[in-house]
Parts: C-alpha cells; sequence; structure tokens
C-alpha cells in the first residue's frame, strides 16, 4: 500500500497552479497565477512552499535558461510528480467525503 | 591566460553597482556560455555568433556567464559553479578587437536593458535564501518588477518590489529557524546517547 503524504491547503493551490501551467511553471508565472486565482502571495513563501513540496517528494524542479530580463539570471522550473498528483486526488477525496450533502457547498445551508 | 591570474577578487558589489546603474542610454549585452561545450554558446545579444568563438578562446570557457557593458568599459564574469562574480574593466577592449568590427544587420538584434530594481532590498532576500534558490528568486522578482514598471511606472514598482522583499523575510525566516531548531534537536539527542 502507498504511503499517503498530507498537504496543507496553499501546497494543494501551488501544486494546482503547476498543473495548470504545464512546462510554463516557474516562479513569477507561479506567483501571477496565484495572485490571478485571487490568492495575494510573497514570493519568499512561494519559495518555501516548493521546496517543502520537494522536500515531500511531490514536486521536481530543474534550471532554465539565463534571461536578459531577469538581470541573467536562470528560471527554476517545476513539474508535479506522480505522487503530487496522489496526494492532491488524496486530499479532494477527502474533502468531498466531508461534505454532508450537495447544497452545503453552494451554500444551500444556513 | 592573463584574465584567469588577476581576477581573483569576489567583487559581487560591484556587479550590484553595475545593475543598478543601468540606464536608458547605456547597453548592456550578455553573453551566455555554455562551459562543457563551447560550441554551445547560448544567446547573444548584440554580439555576432561569427565573433563568440573568439571570446571564447579568449577567456578559455571557464566561466559560465558574461555580462559585458560596452559604454563602460565593464565586463563581469562568473566563474562555472562559484556563483562568484568577478570584473574586470580592460578586458572588453581586447575583445572587442579580438571581434573586429560589427557586421552590418548585426544591430537587429536590439540589445536588452535589464531592470534595476533597489539593490538593498535585493540584498537583503539574499541573506536569507538558499544558494541554490537566489538566483531563481531573485530573477523572478526582477522579472515581476520590470512588469510593474511597464504598467505602474518605476516609483510603484520600487514599492512593490520593497514590499515583496519585506513580507518574504518572515516566511524564510521561519524556514531558518526550523532548521536550525532541527539541528539543536539533533545536536541534544546526540548528546544525551553519546554521553
Amino acid at each position: 500500500m502507498q504511503k499517503i503524504t498530507y498537504i496543507a491547503e496553499f501546497e494543494e493551490l501551488v501544486l494546482l497552479a503547476i498543473l495548470k501551467l504545464g512546462d510554463n511553471a516557474y516562479g513569477a508565472s507561479l506567483h501571477e497565477a496565484l495572485e490571478e486565482a485571487g490568492r495575494k502571495v510573497t514570493v519568499g513563501a512561494l519559495y518555501t512552499t516548493l521546496s517543502r513540496l520537494e522536500d515531500k517528494g511531490l514536486v521536481t524542479s530543474w534550471m532554465g535558461e539565463p534571461t536578459v530580463e531577469r538581470g541573467g539570471r536562470a528560471k527554476k522550473y517545476f513539474k508535479v510528480l506522480a505522487s503530487g498528483c496522489r496526494a492532491l486526488r488524496n486530499s479532494e477525496a477527502a474533502r468531498r467525503r466531508l461534505l454532508p450533502q450537495a447544497d452545503f457547498a453552494f451554500g444551500g445551508v444556513e | 591566460m592573463k584574465i584567469k591570474d588577476d581576477l581573483e577578487v569576489l567583487l559581487k558589489r560591484d556587479l550590484d553597482k553595475f545593475m543598478s546603474s543601468s540606464s536608458n542610454d547605456c547597453k548592456q549585452y550578455t553573453l551566455f556560455v555554455d562551459h562543457d561545450d563551447e560550441e554551445k554558446l547560448k544567446s547573444i545579444v548584440h554580439f555576432a555568433p561569427s565573433n563568440v568563438e573568439k571570446y571564447a578562446k579568449l577567456y578559455g570557457g571557464d566561466f559560465e556567464r558574461v555580462v559585458l557593458r560596452a559604454e563602460a568599459r565593464e565586463l563581469f564574469l562568473r566563474k562555472v559553479g562559484s556563483g562568484k562574480y568577478i570584473v574586470d574593466s580592460e578586458f572588453i577592449t581586447q575583445l572587442e578587437e579580438a571581434a573586429g568590427p560589427v557586421e552590418e544587420g548585426q544591430h537587429s538584434h536590439a540589445p536588452q536593458r535589464s531592470p534595476s530594481p533597489p539593490l538593498n532590498a535585493e540584498y537583503i532576500l539574499h541573506l536569507f535564501l538558499k544558494a541554490d534558490e537566489r538566483d531563481a528568486l531573485i530573477g523572478d522578482l526582477l522579472e515581476r518588477y520590470s512588469g510593474k514598471c511597464e504598467h505602474f511606472g518605476e516609483r510603484r514598482a520600487k514599492v512593490w518590489f520593497y514590499g515583496e522583499v519585506l513580507r518574504s523575510l518572515w516566511p524564510l525566516l521561519k524556514r531558518l529557524i526550523a532548521r536550525a531548531s532541527g539541528l539543536i534537536a539533533l545536536g541534544e539527542w546526540i548528546r544525551r546517547h553519546v554521553s
């Protein structure tokens, strides 16, 4: 049986943002994507979360090419691993199991 | 080779000064060199690809990043794997002489300007980051900064940059504390079990 890795709410959002951006998932694009999704976060907080996700073995990263617009600094790209997708599915399943009824999710319960 | 003997001193501050002083009328040329294979010279701005081999021969392919600024007669090099910058003010002349005159049509690659955010903010951030994420994180900030500059102007972009750096410090500091606490706990465990 595979070990279940639990993820926090912000980690979940970061994983989803990486999946959404695909091959273009690096710090600045993730930062922007999260901002557009209504989640204001600092680059520092984003990187600490990304490094935690890497430590948990949920994402992998590699360095890209340096570019002039970044002052000659390279981009660090991220990709969600299979274990990351599993963690997302587990989190989603747990949330679904805990919801008492469909109405609650859409604001039907007072 | 002369450049290797002469340039031993770490001059990161000079690079910072150089980055901050990049104004609109200063052209900056960046030459990226793959140190494993001189054939794989990556990205050339302004300088013709035909000249790259000459540059590569001059610095022996031992440097992974070279930043040239023609007007200021400055050259910045980063040694492979060292993360340190070294600077030479005269070597650019040698490079230009070796390269010869710029041929017509080579200017089609317009020189690009790198953004110049508040350097003291960048330096503060430097202190809290792991070596392997410094370039990436600061590069991301620079990229977002230049975007903000375009949309909201330099002043607001600088305010944003400062805010972003200051608010980034707490999560980075928390991570440092967590690591230090882990090490202290490990030391304590070893002390108890060894003594």
